[in-house]
Formats: C-alpha cells, sequence, structure tokens
C-alpha cells in the first residue's frame, strides 16, 4: 500500500490531474494481492550477480561522439535503453533460464 | 526492443581442440578410509562451529585443513588466466561412476558402504570407527574445497520462526499448524565458483537529456516534454570477474516459480575467500547433495551471468546519458577461465505441500549457514488472500469514484 501512495502523490504531483489518482485507486485490490504473493512467496528474489560480483576492470577506451539533437521527446527514458537488462537470472524468464530448461533434458546427473 | 548481438567468443579455443583444460590438482593429500585424530587416532571428529575447526570428540584437539585460496593460489593471477583451469573435483562426471562407493574399514576388514548422493561419510556398523571419503572419484561427490558452517543451528532457527512469523496471516492454515523451525537441516550445497579473464566490447547509442518542459495539448491538459541529445557510444575493456558462483546440482537450477529454489539463491554470497581444502569430517552431522553437473552444462550460464557483470561494470562510465544507453552490440571475450567446485552451507527448513488437484510443491526457507541471510516461501492461504484483495479493491473503487466526483465538482 505504501507503493500505492506513492504513486499516487507522484502522479498528483506531476499532472495535477484528479482522474489519473481516482482511477490508480480502482486497481488498489489488484495491487494489494501482487505485493502480498510476492511477500509470502518471494519469487522475484535472486542474488544479483551482475551488481554483487567482484570485478575489476582495467584499460577502459570510451567511445563518445555525438549524433545528433533530438527535440520534443515524450518519454523520460531512451526508447529500448538495456544498460541495466540482466539476462543470466536463473528465474526469469530469460536466456538462462532456457539453457537451464536444456540442461534438464540432456544434463550429465543420473 | 531489439534484442543486442552478443558475442562470445574464446580465444583459447584453439588450445580446447588439441587438449584437456589444465586440471589443479586439489586432493593430492587425501586419502580414503578412517581419517584419524592426529593426536590420539580417534575418528569421532567434527566440526566445531564456534571455532570453525575440526574437533575430536575424544581428545577435544582442535586443528583445521588449508584455506583453500592460499593453498591453491585462487586469489591471484585472474588476470594472468589463459584457456580453461579446473579444479581436479571440477572434473567431468562419467556416466559408469558409481554413486554408492565400498571401502574397506581399516581397524576391522569390514565392507562398508558410502551413499555419496547425500554423504561422504559412514560409520563400520562392526567397529563403530567412521570412514571418510576424501579421495576425488568422477563422480562428483568430492569438491575441490568446502566452506563449513559458522551459524550455529539456535541462530538459524530463530531466523527462520521470525521469517515466518511475519507472514502468518496468509499462510497457509496447515502451514500454520504444522510449522515447526526445530526441523531445518544443514545442508552442504554444490557450487562452481568460476574466476574469469575477459575483454568486453560493447557499442549502441545514448541520450543525454538538454531540456525538460510542459506543452499544452488542450485546454485544460498539459504533457512533458524532453530535448535530448544522441550520441554514438562505445566502451571497451578488459575484466576481471571473481568468484561467480554457480549451483552445480540439476534440481537447484530449476529457480522458476513452480519451485522455491530461487530463495536458496538469493541468500548468498558466501565468503568464499575463507573456504578451506575438503576433509569429509566438515560434513558430519550434515547432509550434503552431489554435484550432477559439468563444466560444459554450466558455460553457457556462466557466460551470459560475465556479460551481465561486465555490462554492470560499464555503468560508472555512463553517468552522463541520464536517458539511459541501447547497446546493440555487445561482444565478451573470454581469455581464461578457472573452475572450483565448492560445498557451500544452507540452513534448509523444508515443507511439502500437497495440493487438492494431486500436484505438490516444496517451499524452502533457507538461511546463510555463515551470513544469516534468511530468505523464504511461504505457502499461501489463497481463498483468504482472495476475499481480503476484493474487500482492498472494493475500498479502492469507493475512494477512487470519490476523488474522481471531486474532481468534477472542483
Amino acid at each position: 500500500m505504501t507503493r500505492l501512495a506513492e504513486v499516487t502523490v507522484l502522479a498528483s504531483t506531476d499532472s495535477g490531474d484528479w482522474s489519473s489518482v481516482g482511477l490508480l485507486f480502482f486497481a488498489a485490490g489488484f495491487v494489494f494481492y501482487a505485493v502480498m504473493y510476492l511477500r509470502y512467496r518471494n519469487t522475484d528474489k535472486r542474488y544479483q550477480h551482475e551488481s554483487r560480483t567482484r570485478t575489476v576492470t582495467n584499460d577502459m577506451r570510451a567511445r563518445d561522439e555525438k549524433v545528433r539533437s533530438l527535440k520534443g521527446l515524450k518519454n523520460s527514458r531512451m526508447r529500448g535503453a538495456n544498460h541495466r537488462s540482466v539476462k543470466g537470472a536463473l528465474n526469469s524468464g530469460g536466456g538462462a533460464a532456457k539453457l537451464m530448461s536444456a540442461l534438464g533434458r540432456h544434463g550429465t546427473g543420473r | 526492443m531489439t534484442e543486442p548481438a552478443a558475442e562470445r567468443r574464446d580465444e583459447s579455443d584453439d588450445r580446447q581442440a588439441d587438449g584437456t583444460p589444465q586440471v589443479l590438482r586439489t586432493d593430492a593429500d587425501a586419502a580414503s578410509g578412517l581419517s584419524k585424530c592426529p593426536r590420539c587416532g580417534a575418528t569421532q571428529i567434527a566440526l566445531n562451529i564456534g571455532s570453525g575447526m575440526l574437533r575430536c570428540s575424544f581428545c577435544r584437539d582442535e586443528w583445521s585443513t588449508p584455506n583453500a585460496n592460499e593453498a591453491f593460489a585462487l586469489d591471484q593471477g585472474v588476470d594472468q588466466l589463459t584457456g580453461v583451469t579446473m579444479g581436479s573435483g571440477s572434473a567431468d562426471i562419467v556416466p559408469s561412476a558409481e554413486v554408492v562407493l565400498t571401502f574397506k574399514c581399516g581397524a576391522c576388514g569390514a565392507e562398508i558402504v558410502i551413499d555419496t548422493a547425500s554423504s561422504t561419510q559412514a560409520r563400520c556398523h562392526w567397529c563403530r570407527n567412521k570412514l571418510s571419503m576424501n579421495e576425488q572419484v568422477p563422480n562428483g561427490a568430492v569438491p575441490d574445497m568446502v566452506l563449513p558452517f559458522s551459524l550455529p543451528k539456535e541462530r538459524a532457527v530463530e531466523q527462520i520462526a521470525q521469517f515466518v512469523r511475519k507472514r502468518r496471516f496468509f499462510a497457509h492454515p496447515r502451514f500454520r499448524e504444522e510449522f515447526n523451525p526445530e526441523n531445518v537441516l544443514g545442508a552442504y550445497l554444490p557450487y562452481m565458483v568460476v574466476d574469469v579473464n575477459a575483454h568486453a566490447s560493447f557499442t549502441g547509442q545514448g541520450e543525454h537529456q538538454t531540456r525538460r518542459y510542459s506543452v499544452k495539448v488542450s485546454d485544460d491538459r498539459s504533457e512533458t516534454r524532453y530535448d535530448a541529445d544522441l550520441y554514438d557510444v562505445g566502451r571497451d575493456f578488459d575484466v576481471e570477474i571473481h568468484d561467480l558462483a554457480v549451483v552445480s546440482s540439476r534440481e537447484r537450477l530449476d529457480q522458476r516459480s513452480s519451485t522455491s529454489n530461487n530463495v536458496i539463491n538469493a541468500i548468498r554470497p558466501f565468503d568464499l575467500e575463507n573456504a578451506v581444502t575438503y576433509d569429509s569430517n566438515y560434513l558430519a552431522g550434515f547432509t550434503s547433495e552431489r554435484r550432477d553437473t559439468n563444466v560444459a552444462d554450466l558455460a553457457p550460464i556462466v557466460d551470459a551471468q560475465s556479460t551481465d557483470v561486465a555490462r554492470h561494470a560499464a555503468h560508472s562510465t555512463l553517468g552522463f546519458y541520464d536517458r539511459g544507453v541501447r547497446w546493440d552490440h555487445e561482444q565478451l571475450t573470454v581469455k581464461g577461465q578457472r573452475w572450483v567446485s565448492a560445498y557451500l552451507p544452507v540452513w534448509l527448513y523444508s515443507y511439502h505441500q500437497e495440493k487438492k488437484d494431486g500436484r505438490s510443491m516444496v517451499h524452502y526457507v533457507a538461511v546463510n549457514g555463515r551470513t544469516g541471510s534468511v530468505m523464504g516461501s511461504v505457502p499461501i492461504n489463497y481463498p483468504r488472500l482472495l476475499l481480503t484483495s476484493a474487500a482492498v479493491e472494493v475500498a479502492g473503487i469507493v475512494v477512487g469514484t470519490i476523488i474522481l466526483a471531486l474532481g468534477a465538482i472542483l
């Protein structure tokens, strides 16, 4: 419920539109169910290997070349941005999950 | 969104084609059979969780095996790794290798069976001496190193009880009735610990916001717009990845929501720098799960996670791109890898839930046997959760309607 309240405050601050605030409350039951489900089953929890694994980087070479300026964009984030994506998480539907399924069919163990 | 073209090249492919990986021998001094106290010769030896050392139950003498990092130089030279190096305890499992092994008791000569699927020790039923399996046979039972438990059972029981206490209201009534944290078991789970020496190359585009403003789209409505500069972005760097750990039991690798194995993964990290060379006596009184996957089976997962780690390592150089970066091409060139197998300590409370439709599911509450970090899955009382959610939904509709009405009036 706290998250819902935060969303509500942000929405009201951003647009000042009462109708969007009111509509948010219409999803309260579904949000409550999802929050409680995750609190009990924790199906979304995993070890964040991408950020918590010890790493040393060397010889960093960067290239940044301006291409052009963009005007009047509607989205606050870049379309297709994927620099924070994670593909090796085993509890997601990502690539590693598929590899894991293949392992189930062809694995070594008896 | 278009998936970036990801590549993984292995500079050591040529080397692998004509030979096998370099093997780091980790059981050179190991011997199976009677494992005796160096002071009094007794075989009743177990881990003293308080000190982290092995203790003889007769003379109370304590000792430990060497630190694995120091014994096998695992903390050195990741940037020098080339090709694939693997500990001898990480060698491929030979399908014909026996899981149930027979040893001759060195004290009385009896034939004793050890089922390595869940243990590497057995007691001689004639002379009561304990036999240990410390030599590595190609069945995945004896790893290169072990991280002993340091968190006592009492602390694990407290952690589990506290975790469940916070989740009682919507817990399944049968679970609430049958829950007993005293039933927690200490288990050593098999992991592969991998060091990677690689070169990463990412190319794509990024956006930097230059202006944010509002535009009127109708008489009573305005929207936010953004101006941004678009850049071609490239990052090219060497990366050393230390101690990337992947569970090496096929059953535990399945972390879909139909299992609760993901909670075991979530209690990491482990302080792998404190792992010691393997001795079966560390497992006395605990259960263990045999590794049943090979390096080749886990390599695709390690490659995907290594690329994740490299992608994240580039973040610190992307602060300028406040609207984000889209990588169109990702390449991780692996120069070298070192694979070492390990047993890591987990306190596990498990609850087998039988569902009405005949299906069943095991829910775990897991506690890290070193740090005490806890995570779990509690079976849900769905009728109660659905009814409560419906009540919240009705309340939400009422409040939402009032707000809409107020908005119309004001």
